[in-house]
């Protein structure tokens, strides 16, 4: 009878995380579809109202705008650099090979505050400050690690020999890699780019230290109107970056078995 | 042996040959530039920022740096720990760090008594039910955190769904006050925190050998036996690292919001001051 | 065991045309261990060589170091006359079967057999045909558009062989490819992998442990152990004439005895083995009284007698301790009477009943001649 009722709690309790993790974002999003004027649930009536405005504020499609711009340089500074990482850690033995890889991996558990800070007087230096780019790389900073752990999933799991045969009939390393590689970890490239996509789309706090009102992201036009003037609109504004979200995470789940990011051994 | 005689001569190596016994350094580098010109390099400026003179009057040790424009708050090339000896002896700055240091504490505590039996049943859970886990689990993470706190003050409004079902119930007759408490401080916190900790130590679990568990089983151990013998201190290692993670995001978390002075956390920190009467 | 007398397909290298590959005093150290030692050989043009040894003994790594995959610690690889040593693998023209097949996933059979003509820019007419003639050849025509997923084991290992056959390379390089086959399928797959071989006619340097493959389709066979080259001669030499202990255990089953030589009398010489036994041989001329030696007699050599054996041969009385059914013959384990020592004898089963069972008394004999002894 005690192991029933333990087993039960156990997974009551898993029940009671998810819907502690899921339910501020339903509300949410559930927010945005309301017909009337004050932030309340829809109880009888949904709109599209909010959304409708949104799309009509040149004020938000700017910030639309700026978040996609951010987020599609975010993408390919993140696969880059995480691309050429994921290569050499799966391919080529380091002497500190663990280290470097543990190392790598830091600026993905930094807050933000942190990286927006530190990262100001470089920002400063180079004439970046304000600029699109220099937001899209402190982005880069929480993606790369997350392109480079996808990534390297998907590498370890290549049969070496499948390579090592494209070489031996008369491959250059450069057409190993487009021609073999590429194509055979596609999906996880995907993946990457979304993971890149969804951080930097969803980022705030980096942005308000190193964008001014030219390079407004949503977030950033999200945050004061929070603050003072909580209406509807702002509900579909994170409606709307929900739903990107969501559909990204779903997507990447169709695209690459993401159970291989916990159940991958890290130590081999 | 005529192999000599044979011999063609040389092969001509290519710029590519070349660079091959290099190209892992090659591989490397985009990510050790970056990481050093925008992460490491700034952190360390940071750093030296805080040894700076002050120029105004209101630099206020690390923090300076966010206002300045031109050297406007600090003498370059000057040494001093006076931006530390003011702020461990002004009283305002030792009440928020005190503060921020206490609430991180429980945050993070909070955060392991809840981590760690999710991770673990994320472990245990079938593949499909465990791909889904994890997509829940990551969410918060990734999502933007302005629409987390916002979400969950609508949760824990006096007209929010947590208080209608507490009335529904019967715990109480009226409202009870959620919102800006310590208590939804830390369900928020926890939130922003928890994702990261959870995945770590799923990893951890994961990197352990199944045949060990089985084996424990087999030698007659209960279940709860075999996670508290065999599981749970090889899991240890892992959970330390998930433990310093957290802390680190426990104390970012909420210096970023208070800085940024979010409502919720503002308002709990001028009730805390105002207990503690600033001079 | 008829591969002990390959007859028709021997083939020695012959003086005047230089060798297509030539392996030279070649190491390669992993840290401090050693995996391959002072290796040096010849293959000859056309040639179909055999490298064979226990696991870990260095075939793999030889085989890698002549495709490019390893580079030699020290030591020199030359493809026609050709040092090799700096040559990138992409350009050393050799054709490289990997034991996993390591067929590109996402390209059809078509396409992975294209790969090598488009790395050496063949135009795409005469690629056409080339896949048409070698997948013809491999009997593969109806699958060229399959993927490798939807092919058999055995369909697989003939796309690996003729993607890299169709470019025509200097030497064919073959790591196990019938490990992964199932029992039929790879004596199946030995014979045309032999005739294609034969048909093609490329010099082929092919590693396995498994001593069959070498001597059913080996033109030589170099033995390898602990990272040296022990032997290197066609089958029936190192099968016949082992020339350390090692290959004369390795290479099929044999009996093998410590023995010190009593008595040297003309062609004949007598040895006392453990027991006490005395084994007469055929004295090469280099045995002295007195010296310690190997002697080894091959269990398909060693005949059972129930009663009467032969007078000129060595026999021994002893008993059936163990007999195991092979379905095409039956190997016997008698052990000899007051001794401990055991022999093997192999009874080949033509009418399907074996003639002898446990614990049997009978006479094991063999003639002098077959007995192979090995100094030192
Ligand atoms: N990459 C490597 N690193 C370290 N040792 C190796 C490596 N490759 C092979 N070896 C060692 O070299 C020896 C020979 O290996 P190998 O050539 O694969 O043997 P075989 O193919 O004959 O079974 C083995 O002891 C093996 O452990
Ligand atoms: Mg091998």
């Amino acid at each position: 009878m005690g192991a029933v009722l333990r087993k039960y709690a156990w997974h009551a309790f898993a029940i009671l995380m998810c819907i502690y993790f899921l339910a501020p974002m339903v509300i949410a999003v559930l927010m945005s579809f309301t017909p009337s004027r004050f932030l309340r649930l829809p109880t009888d009536k949904w709109s599209l109202r909010w959304y409708e405005a949104f799309f009509n504020d040149p004020k938000w499609m700017e910030s639309l705008t700026n978040s996609l711009v951010v987020a599609g340089l975010t993408i390919v500074i993140s696969l880059i650099v995480g691309m050429a990482a994921a290569l050499a850690f799966s391919r080529f033995k380091f002497k500190w090979g663990t280290t470097i890889y543990t190392l790598a991996l830091t600026p993905v558990f930094t807050p933000a505050v942190i990286i927006g800070m530190s990262m100001l007087g470089v920002a400063y230096q180079t004439g970046m400050w304000g600029g699109h780019l220099i937001i899209a790389i402190a982005h880069s900073l929480w993606a790369f690690p997350l392109v480079i752990m996808v990534l390297r999933v998907s590498l370890d799991g290549l049969d070496r020999s499948i390579e090592e045969a494209a070489r031996g009939m008369g491959a250059s390393p450069f057409q190993v890699f487009y021609l073999i590689i590429l194509p055979l970890i596609g999906p996880s490239v995907l993946v990457g780019a979304l993971f890149a996509f969804i951080i930097s789309i969803n980022e705030f706090i980096m942005a308000l230290f190193l964008g001014t009102s030219e390079t407004e992201t949503m977030p950033r036009v999200i945050y004061p109107t929070l603050r003072y003037r909580l209406t509807p609109l702002v509900a579909a504004a994170s409606g709307i970056l929900m739903l990107v979200t969501v559909i990204g995470l779903l997507a990447s789940a169709r695209l690459m078995n993401l159970r291989r990011l916990v159940e991958y051994n890290r130590s081999q | 042996m005529t192999v000599v005689e044979t011999d063609l001569g040389g092969y001509q190596k290519t710029v590519v040959d070349r660079l091959a016994p290099y190209a892992k350094y090659l591989l490397l580098s985009p990510m050790i530039l970056l990481m050093l010109g925008f992460f490491v390099i700034p952190l360390l400026w940071l750093l030296r920022i805080s040894f700076y003179e002050s120029r105004g009057a209101s630099g206020f040790g690390i923090g300076g740096a966010a206002g300045q424009e031109g050297g406007g708050f600090y003498v370059e090339g000057t040494w001093t720990l006076d931006n530390y000896v003011r702020f461990f002896t002004d009283d305002y700055f030792m009440s928020v760090m005190m503060f921020t240091i206490g609430f991180a504490l429980l945050v993070t505590l909070v955060t392991m008594i809840l981590a760690y039996p999710m991770a673990y049943y994320i472990y245990r859970a079938p593949p499909k039910l465990k791909t889904a886990l994890i997509l829940i689990v990551i969410l918060p993470k990734l999502s933007n955190m302005l629409v987390l706190v916002y979400g969950l003050q609508m949760l824990l409004a006096n007209n929010g769904l947590v208080n209608e079902l507490i009335m529904l119930v019967g715990v109480s007759d009226e409202p009870i006050k959620l919102v800006y408490t310590l208590f939804s401080a830390t369900v928020s916190k926890v939130l922003l925190v928890i994702p990261y900790t959870i995945l770590v130590i799923t990893a951890t679990l994961h990197t352990l050998d199944p045949s060990l568990r089985e084996a424990s089983r087999g030698l007659g151990a209960s279940p709860f036996k075999t996670f508290w013998l065999v599981t749970f201190p090889l899991s240890v290692p892992g959970t330390l690292i998930a433990l310093l993670i957290t802390i680190v995001w426990a104390l970012g978390a909420f210096v970023s919001p208070s800085l940024l002075g979010n409502p919720e956390t503002q308002t709990l920190r001028s009730r805390f001051r105002s207990r503690r009467s600033r001079t | 065991m008829k591969a002990a007398n390959p007859s028709s397909f021997e083939r020695t290298p012959s003086a005047d045309v230089p060798p297509v590959l030539e392996v030279r005093g070649v190491w390669k150290t992993f840290g401090d261990a050693v995996a391959v030692e002072s290796v040096s050989f010849d293959v000859a043009d056309g040639e179909f060589l055999f490298l064979i040894g226990p696991s870990g003994c260095g075939k793999t790594t030889t085989l890698r170091m002549i495709g490019g995959y390893l580079e030699p610690t020290r030591g020199d690889i030359y493809i026609r006359g050709r040092r090799m040593n700096d040559v990138p693998l992409e350009k050393r023209n050799i054709g490289m079967v990997f034991q996993s097949y390591a067929l590109f996933p996402h390209m059809t059979v078509a396409e992975n057999v294209a790969f090598g003509l488009r790395m050496r820019g063949v135009p795409k007419r005469e690629r056409a045909e080339r896949i048409a003639n070698v997948l013809d050849l491999v009997e593969l025509s109806e699958f060229a558009d399959r993927y490798p997923v939807q092919l058999s084991g055995g369909q697989r290992q003939r796309v690996a062989i003729a993607r890299v056959v169709v470019y025509e390379p200097d030497i064919l390089l073959l790591d196990e490819p019938l490990a992964n086959l199932d029992r039929r399928l790879r004596d199946s797959m030995r014979v045309e992998l032999k005739k294609l071989q034969e048909k093609v006619g490329i010099t082929t340097v092919y590693v396995t442990h498994d001593q069959e493959e070498a001597l059913s389709m080996a033109d030589r066979i170099a033995v390898m152990e602990g990272g040296h080259l022990l032997q290197l001669g066609t089958p029936s030499e190192v099968y016949n004439s082992p020339k350390s202990p090692f290959v004369a255990t390795f290479l099929g089953n044999t009996s093998s005895y410590q023995a010190t030589v009593s008595s040297v009398d003309g062609t004949f010489t007598d040895l006392e083995i453990d027991g006490g036994l005395t084994v007469r041989v055929v004295n090469g001329g280099d045995l002295e009284p007195g010296e310690n030696c190997l002697v080894s007699v091959r269990p398909e050599r060693v005949a059972l007698f129930k009663a009467s054996p032969p007078e000129d041969q060595n026999v021994f009385r002893g008993q059936i301790d163990f007999l195991s059914y092979l379905g095409a013959g039956v190997e016997y384990i008698i052990r000899i009477d007051g001794t401990d020592v055991t022999i093997r004898a192999h009874e080949a089963l033509p009418a399907g009943q074996p003639s002898h069972r446990e614990g049997e008394s009978v006479y094991v004999a063999w003639e002098p001649g077959q007995t192979v002894y090995l100094k030192g």
